[in-house]
Order: C-alpha cells, then structure tokens, then sequence
C-alpha cells in the first residue's frame, strides 16, 4: 500500500513551556483510507489535522502529504490543493455571494481558465446535490446543504485527501445524513479521508479508527477490531451505539457470542432470528 | 413557573420581501417543574418558541404567559425585563458570547445586569464553579486561555449564577465530547430537579430528549404537531420519521423486535434491560421447548 499522509514523530504547542498537544505523533495514512479520529477534547485532534494543509507547523518533526513536505513554503498550495479541509461551522466556509460564485473562487485562485471552470462546477454541484443551489446565496441554505456547497468547492480542486473536523456536530439529523451520504460517496471515488469526530455511529463508517489522547495514538486499529474492545470505550467515558451496548449485556449472558455485529440493521436480523435458533 | 402560550404566532419581517410566519398560533403549556424537550426539524419554530418565552421576541399575536407575567405584542420593556429575570438562557455555543477580561468578570455579568446583590452572587462563584466540574483558581484568568469545554462551562455556570426559575437549553452540549456531553446535561438535569426549575431543551438529538425530558413537544412548520411523555411520542415512529425526525434506538431495535414476534413493552428501556427481555424469553423458549 502506498502511503499519501506520513506524520512523522510530531511536536506542537501553542506557547512554550505549555503541555505538548502534539506528542510524539506519528501516523501514516495508506491511499484510499478513511480514518476516523476519535478523542476527547484537548486531545490534540483538531491539531494534527491542522498540521495537514499547513495551517499549523510542528515544533519538530515531519508532515509529508501527498508527495509534499508540508513545511515547504513553496509548495504549500500544492498541498492545499491535495489536502482540502472542511471545518465544524458551516456559516465560516463561505467567502461569495452565491454558491457558484464560490466554488469558483477557489478555482480562480488556482489559475483554472473559464470553460474548465464551468464544467467542474457543473460536475461537483451534481456529485454533491446541489445542483438547484447554484445561484443561491449561502446563508439562505440549511445547514446540510451549506456542508455539502464547501464540500463542493474543495473536490472542485480535484484533491486526493479530504480532512473533515466535525464537520456534523451542528447539523440536523437530516443534514447530518446528507453529508454522510456525500462523504461514502467520496470515499468510493477513491479519496483518502480523515474524519475528526465525537460521534460513534459515524467512525463506524470508517476503515480505521484512531484515538488520540495527550496528544498521542493510544489506539489504532481497524474498525472492525476496534469496536470489538468496548470496555475501552466505556471506561473513557464513551457511550456505545445502543446496539452494540445491548450486544454487550447479552454476551455477558452467553448469548450470541462471537463478533460484534457493526450494523444496527445486521445485529438486528441476527436478534430476530434468534428463538429459532434455539 | 408555568408557560402558557395562548394563539401565538410571530411573523419575522411584516412587510418585507422576506416575510415569514415562523410560528402559527400556537396553543401550548409547559407545566411548572416539567423539563421539557423540544423537537423539530430546522426551521420548524423552535428557536423563536424559546425567544418567546424569555420576551426576547414578543408575540405579533396572542400572549404568552410566564408566570404571573403576561406578554404580548406591546408589552413594555421594563415589564419585558422582569420576565427576563426569571428566565435563564443558554445558547447554542455559549462560549462564543463572553468577553470579560477574567472569568470572575464574565460570571457577575448576568447578576449585575439584572440589580442582583453582587457580593452575594460572589461568594456562591466557587460553589457553582465546582459544580460544572472546575475550580475556584481560575476566577482571575481570561476566559480565553480556557478549552472550548471550559468556557463552555463557565458560560453556564455564570447564567446559573442569575438564579433563574426558567432555563432555556438551546443545544447545550454540541461539539462536546461524549463525557462531556452527558456530564453537561446531567448536572443540568440535577439543577432542575433541586431547585425547581421549569426547564426547556432544545435538541436535535432524540437519544438526550428521551433521557433527560419529562415532556416532549415536536415542532413543525411553526405549530406543535405531537406532545406527550417521551414512550408515547416515540411509539409514533413513522409520524416522527415524516417530519425528517428519528427516534432514539431504543425504539428502533424493539419495534424490530416486536415486528419479528417478540414481547416487548412500548417504553424506552436501557440496552440492559432490552437485553435482560431477551434473555428472559428465551429462557421460557427453552423450558417450553
């Protein structure tokens, strides 16, 4: 497998003689992935993605994305393209009038000429479902559509990495779906993701899950193997999904042992099906 | 307190282009002591519901009643600000409004803002302090060399510093972590239950409105459209799932349960508890069998 992040042995701190937020963090990061990132706050997650797109340098230690040494001023908007970034607060992202305009600020600033220009926007905004927005001004959209609008404007830079911080936390049940939707999607296509979250239910989509605490990997797994040691969760304070939580109580009682079902829908036909089994 | 809201409906921006009714007279009561969690889809009314309550928005027509207080649309503001003094709100990202220069100053904002005796209010600040879970050593610091979660909990410990007999959460714990998340609504829920409050939560999230709520009331299209205890409003799934709403997962797995022949009460019950039913019925399965 071919890496596209290598974080290699990071420091970082905002003031000297702070605590470390960045500790020691290395992580390498395998073209394709999607990477959830997990930990509770102050654990340094929003740094590190940060020091992704060069919007914060480390102390010491190397980022290489994509080919590039983040720490390479010349080539920081070749990362920038590679890497793009979406962040918590839809009502932050938006710098024009209407959202084509806005998609097209970025292309503009990376010298893609007129007819170029359209087409991506027209692919984009079809890939994200906003098509009808197109002429709407950003702030009359809901908070779904404002995500998926910033989403659009980065893939229409073509990147290979997609870094998204919290990107649901202040959005409906309804958008938050959305935006979930457009994400798998994204992955499909084959970009490389790394998901900053608190929510559960959505690291479950990921390949990988890691936890950051003090500003270190205390746990990297793939998610499969991740979820099937709920008891480091718990004791972090963490509640589990309902249904992996009953799964847990049930187990305790010798009942359908094995694997952790990662499905709400699989762990319930498995449920179901249970008194025939017996 | 009980809030009573007799016909109201409010309408943003009479006149205008971009004239909206946001909520259409509206019959509905929160009974004194209840919490009570407010639900719906963005745009639904909830948020000026709330605004409402606390005279932040007045009526374009109706009354609402706080209280012995009663509002409506030409209530005056020194009347406005009465009601105001009973009524505590914590917004969406309370971390975003303070300012002060130290955490101490940002707490006596709310008192001194409503004539409360501020050495009184004072002396509670290492009380409630410790109640949000940090210590009394950081009343000298600027609020901004605090976490996003520790500001976010000074903020709310300087509005329970006003004392108010009303609270009003607008999605309190968003963008906490899950400790944080429950720690937050927890102690909030407690300080509803010892000092009597009437409180109101606004939340997206069906999971905290069916463990923390009393009452739920569901908003739609700027009208209350289901109200009840959380087991009833749950039990109306697909009503809920029209209106781009879910319900909490307890709900989902037992009513899969039900569909595939098992005994399972309508309530809302703990993964334990669910699993507990399962165990017990297979059980009877097998002495049967």
């Amino acid at each position: 497998m071919q890496p596209i992040i290598i974080c290699d042995q990071l420091f970082f701190r905002y003031q000297e003689e702070q605590e470390w937020i960045l500790h020691n963090f290395s992580l390498q990061v395998n073209k394709g992935d999607w990477i959830a990132v997990l930990g509770t706050n102050g654990s340094g997650k929003s740094t590190f993605a940060r020091m992704l797109n060069g919007l914060l340098q480390p102390e010491s230690g190397t980022v290489t994305v994509a080919g590039y040494e983040v720490a390479d001023e010349e080539k920081i908007w070749n990362v920038r393209q590679k890497a793009g970034m979406v962040f918590q607060n839809p009502d932050h992202q938006f710098v024009a009038a209407t959202v084509q305009d806005d998609i097209a600020f970025g292309l503009e600033n990376a010298g893609i000429e007129r007819r170029e220009m359209l087409q991506r926007i027209d692919e984009v905004s079809k890939r994200v479902g906003i098509e009808d927005l197109l002429t709407a001004e950003p702030h009359r959209l809901s908070g779904g559509q404002k995500q998926r609008a910033a989403i659009a404007g980065i893939i229409a830079l073509r990147p290979d990495i997609m870094i998204f911080d919290e990107v649901t936390s202040m959005l409906d049940p309804k958008g938050r779906a959305e935006v979930m939707e457009t994400m798998k999607d994204l992955n499909r296509a084959g970009i490389s993701m790394i998901m900053i979250t608190h929510d559960l239910e959505e690291a479950l989509m990921a390949d990988r899950v890691i936890f950051m605490e003090k500003g270190k990997t205390i746990r990297d797994r793939t998610v499969h193997d991740f979820f099937q040691d709920p008891d480091f969760l718990k004791t972090r304070n963490f509640t589990l999904p309902y249904f992996l939580e009953m799964q847990v109580a049930l187990k305790k009682h010798g009942v359908l042992l094995g694997n952790l079902s990662l499905s709400e829908s699989e762990w319930v036909d498995r449920l179901c099906a249970l008194p025939s089994e017996m | 307190m009980r809030i009573t809201f007799r016909d109201v409906s409010y309408t943003y921006m009479i006149g205008s282009p971009f004239e909206k009714k946001a909520l259409d007279a509206v019959n509905l009561t929160l009974s004194s002591q209840t919490f009570t969690g407010v639900v719906g889809s963005t745009g639904s009314g909830k948020s000026t519901l709330m605004q409402l309550i606390n005279g932040l928005l007045l009526p374009t027509t109706g009354q609402v009643q706080n209280g012995d207080f009663i509002l409506h649309r030409k209530s005056k503001r020194k009347y406005v600000k009465q009601v105001r003094r009973q009524v505590g709100m914590v917004f969406q990202y309370p971390e975003h409004q303070l300012f002060g220069s130290t955490v101490e100053e940002d707490m006596l904002f709310g008192p001194k803002h409503l004539g409360l005796d501020i050495e009184k209010s004072r002396q509670r600040f290492p009380d409630l302090l410790e109640l949000v879970g940090l210590g009394e050593e950081i009343l000298p610091y600027s609020p901004f060399s605090l976490s996003g979660g520790q500001m976010r909990r000074v903020a709310i410990a300087g509005v329970l510093a006003t004392h108010p007999k009303v609270l009003i959460l607008d999605e309190p714990a968003a963008g906490l972590d899950p400790a944080g998340h429950r720690a937050l609504l927890d102690l909030l829920r407690d300080w509803h239950d010892q000092h009597g409050l009437t409180t109101v939560l606004v939340t997206h999230d069906m999971e905290d409105a069916a463990r923390y709520a009393d009452e739920i009331v569901v908003m739609d299209e700027g009208k209350p459209v289901i109200s009840g205890a959380p087991t009833d409003v749950f039990r109306q799934a697909d009503q809920l799932a029209g209106l781009g709403l879910d319900v909490p997962a307890s709900v989902r797995v037992s009513r899969a349960m039900q569909a595939a022949g098992w005994e399972v009460a309508d309530t809302l019950l703990e993964p334990e508890a669910l699993a507990g039913v399962v165990i017990d019925q297979l059980s009877t399965v097998r002495k049967e069998g």
